[in-house]
């Protein structure tokens, strides 16, 4: 192998933690490789999905923690279908990724939050939803019923301003992570390709991966899913820097309310969509969610979905000359936004956000692409 | 002196039968087939000698006939059996051959003048025979048996028989020298009573089309590892020469993927045990057939576990320059050339890796032809279970009940030979009674 010191040392409970994660069938395989041969993304990418599963059954921790070929999995689970041991590729990737962001995690917390159960979750969750609630209700009932008085929607950024600062604090937490990420994925590679090229390169391949998948139904869905989350959350993000920044764009109501529905609408149908295939998947409708079950994927939907649903709420019921249900809901919007920023966003699934960019950045700089 | 029913004329039955007759015991070798010989009268050539298989097969089919205590039961199944080791009725099912088989002589006329063309199962379907047919040239009775199915005279097409007047056809009938054709043959019950039976019903290939990654009856060029032992063969359907059913050519890059369907989960749990030698086997036919063949072997583990095996394997990667290559694959057909991309990671250099092939054979599972109406207990995986696998591995659960080659487990020929010498043994000592076996009544 290329690079890396003479020695390589050996972490005898790496394969015993990546169980732990959801890995459950890690060691099942022996090394036959069919799932990169059936992998869809394995013939654009350099990587092999089955070293990386080697290298955690022997506990070679360096190999694994600069390894982005968990990132650049898909969980399409092709692999899992095929597998001649009944194993399942996607979900040990899965586990091997958690592992990895346990790992970049500066602050430990990662770790916990990834390795508890779903009653934990829940009940973190709860709390942190409550300490929100009561900080909320506390601080600004009183204002709430003044702005309601109003009956305009518009003097909103004082209420936004706590929110904004735990989106800040959960980047701050997240920014040295992402740097270790990065740090541990370019060890011992090479920068081979200049950096318009990999953009170039990252580009093409979802292009021609996202083209290959629509054709497979539950490929189509999740991708269209997926887009809606990514349409929704961008929206919400960049609508509110519009507020902050310059709120006369406000005053332009059709295109900016246009806005706002279509971008809850989405988040709304990203999340709620595979939440309610996940919560019906039997054996014969959406088996696809029967493979991966872990509780952080059942936590990063239950967060997120709250948060879609009152975004809706609160123009819905603004349109309704509802106004303070509205500004009731807005609260509660921002009051789940609290508790899913600290916990999902900063250290839960949706860092994969992070890492994933950072993986397929340093890969297609050090020529994991094959490209053309 | 009582008698020994061998269910089964592959090549475990047929030894077990010269073995039981030498001894004086009369045999009853009971096969569906119209002929004996088994799966290995498809052979080519054996492993690990690169022996002709039916140089080695024919001497062994043909003696049976000198035998006069061998009684070949064709074309039939065994109904039912009753009663205990040392005394079991049988009953035999004889399906109709609709020739007098003591009056045909195999000339072979019938099948030249027949003139329904049906696809050839003894060359598992890449040619064609008529539904007048001898199985195969070695055939063991040589004599011709009628298709009921496609004979125009038997099973007359619906708007031919609304016209017609009298009988359809009758060409062989017609032409027979020896008037040996019975349109009117009835089955037959043959009541037996023998004092052991040995089951040796072997194996079959599993479905391919189990797997669709890689494209079995999709894709023309990928042929299971039977097919490609018909097309190798001298009497195959091209009479030895290797040639693509797309295009009639000769392929120039032939690729074998190894342990299709056997050890999966999702399959069979089991090692097929025979396909990495006959893989070897057929990739070192290969080079022989055509010198400038590339042959790749792709395999999850290779087990060459028996004597002389490993240094064929040797033989064929230094004299014969076969490659092979860690990994499982999928199979890609590319339509302009009907070749073959096989999409593979060489899992020696983790690396995804794309190459062209001509044709593809697939080394298939085997599955046991277990499904009797003796009722035997079944181990896993559908083979018959034995007794003792370690001090006894050729009794069944029954007692006077025997179980040899390959559907009491995957093997090879000489496995299975060994197993039937053994079982003939252990048949002649109830059939001769020195041994006493402890009553047990089957139900």
């Amino acid at each position: 192998m290329a690079g890396g010191s003479e020695f390589i040392s050996i972490n005898p409970s790496l394969n015993r933690e990546v169980f732990k994660l959801g890995g459950k069938s890690l060691l099942e395989c022996y090394q036959c490789g069919s799932c990169t041969a059936v992998c869809p993304l394995a013939e654009e990418l350099n990587v092999s999905f089955r070293r990386a599963i080697r290298y955690t059954q022997l506990g070679v921790e360096e190999k694994i923690l600069g390894d982005i070929s968990p990132w650049s999995c898909n969980l399409h689970g092709d692999c899992t279908d095929s597998c001649p041991r009944g194993a399942s590729p996607s979900e040990i990737l899965a586990a091997i990724r958690r592992y990895q962001a346990n790992k970049y995690d500066w602050t430990g917390l990662a770790r916990w939050w990834n390795n508890s159960s779903l009653t934990a979750k829940i009940l973190t969750y709860l709390a942190f939803f409550a300490i929100s609630l009561l900080f909320y209700f506390g601080i600004y009932w009183q204002k709430i019923l003044q702005f309601a008085s109003t009956g305009k929607l518009v003097i909103l950024s004082e209420l936004l301003i706590p929110v904004v600062a735990v989106f800040v604090v959960a980047l701050v937490i997240l920014a040295p992570s992402g740097y270790r990420a990065y740090r541990f994925m370019i060890k011992d590679k090479k920068k081979e390709v200049g950096f318009f090229k990999s953009l170039k390169l990252i580009a093409n391949f979802f292009i021609k991966l996202e083209t290959e998948s629509m054709g497979v139904p539950h490929k189509r869905d999740r991708i269209l899913e997926h887009v809606l989350i990514l349409v929704g959350l961008g929206l919400f993000i960049l609508l509110a820097i519009i507020y902050l920044v310059f709120p006369k764009f406000f005053e332009f109501e059709i295109i900016s309310k246009a806005l706002i529905y279509i971008a809850s609408l989405s988040l709304l149908i990203g999340v709620g969509s595979p939440l309610t295939k996940r919560l019906m998947a039997s054996e014969k409708t959406h088996w696809y969610y029967k493979k991966f079950r872990h509780p952080t994927d059942w936590m990063s939907l239950i967060t997120l979905f709250p948060v879609a649903l009152m975004a809706l709420l609160v123009f819905v019921f603004y349109d309704l000359s509802m106004i303070l249900y509205a500004y009731i809901a807005f609260a509660l919007l921002l009051i789940f936004l609290i508790p899913f920023l600290l916990l999902e966003f900063a250290f839960g699934k949706h860092t994969h956000w992070l890492y994933k960019i950072i993986a397929y950045y340093v890969g297609a700089r050090t020529g994991y692409f094959r490209g053309d | 002196m009582s008698s020994v029913l061998i269910v089964g004329g592959g090549v475990a039955g047929i030894q077990a039968a010269l073995d039981l007759a030498e001894q004086g015991i009369e045999v009853y070798l009971v096969d569906k087939a119209p002929s004996v010989g088994g799966k290995m009268a498809y052979l080519d050539k054996t492993f690990p000698t690169l022996d002709c298989a039916s140089c080695i097969l024919a001497p062994k089919m043909a003696a049976l006939l000198r035998y006069p205590n061998i009684k070949l039961i064709m074309n039939s199944e065994v109904l039912e059996v009753s009663g205990r080791a040392g005394n079991f009725r049988v009953k035999i099912l004889k399906k109709p051959t609709y020739v007098d088989w003591s009056k045909c002589n195999g000339c072979g006329v019938c099948t030249e003048k027949c003139p329904t063309k049906v696809p050839n199962e003894y060359n598992m379907g890449l040619s064609q025979r008529r539904a007048i047919y001898i199985m195969f040239p070695q055939a063991v009775p040589k004599r011709a048996i009628i298709d009921a199915e496609h004979c125009i005279r038997l099973n007359p097409p619906p708007k031919a028989k609304e016209k017609a007047k009298g009988p359809l056809c009758g060409v062989c009938e017609r032409n027979c020298p020896t008037k040996a054709i019975r349109y009117d043959q009835q089955p037959e019950i043959i009541d037996l009573n023998v004092a052991a039976i040995i089951i040796a019903t072997g194996m079959e290939l599993y479905d391919p089309k189990n797997l669709p990654e890689l494209g079995y009856g999709k894709h023309q060029n990928v042929y299971t590892n039977l097919e490609f032992e018909r097309l190798v063969s001298a009497t195959g359907p091209t009479n030895g020469e290797i040639v693509r059913k797309s295009d009639g050519k000769h392929p120039r890059k032939i690729a074998w993927i190894q342990c299709v369907g056997s050890r999966d989960v999702r399959f069979n749990h089991y090692c097929s045990a025979y396909c990495c030698m006959a893989a070897t086997k057929q990739a070192i036919l290969a080079k022989e057939h055509l010198p400038n063949v590339e042959c790749t072997v792709y395999y999850m583990d290779i087990r060459a576990f028996g004597k002389g095996f490993n240094e064929f394997l040797e033989r064929a990667k230094k004299e014969f320059g076969v490659r092979y290559i860690r990994g499982k694959v999928r199979i890609d057909e590319i339509p302009e050339s009907k070749n073959l991309k096989i999409v593979y990671e060489d899992t020696a250099e983790s690396y995804l890796k794309t190459e062209e092939y001509d044709m593809v054979v697939l080394s298939m599972a085997v599955t046991p032809n277990s499904k009797l109406s003796i009722p035997l207990e079944l181990a896993e995986g559908g083979f018959i279970k034995l007794k003792n696998p370690y001090l006894d591995p050729v009794s069944t659960t029954i007692e006077g009940i025997f179980v040899v080659g390959a559907v009491a487990g995957a093997k090879d020929i000489p496995d299975s030979v060994t197993e039937a010498s053994a079982a003939a043994a252990r048949a002649a000592l109830i059939a001769k009674r020195l041994a006493c076996p402890t009553p047990e009544v089957v139900k």
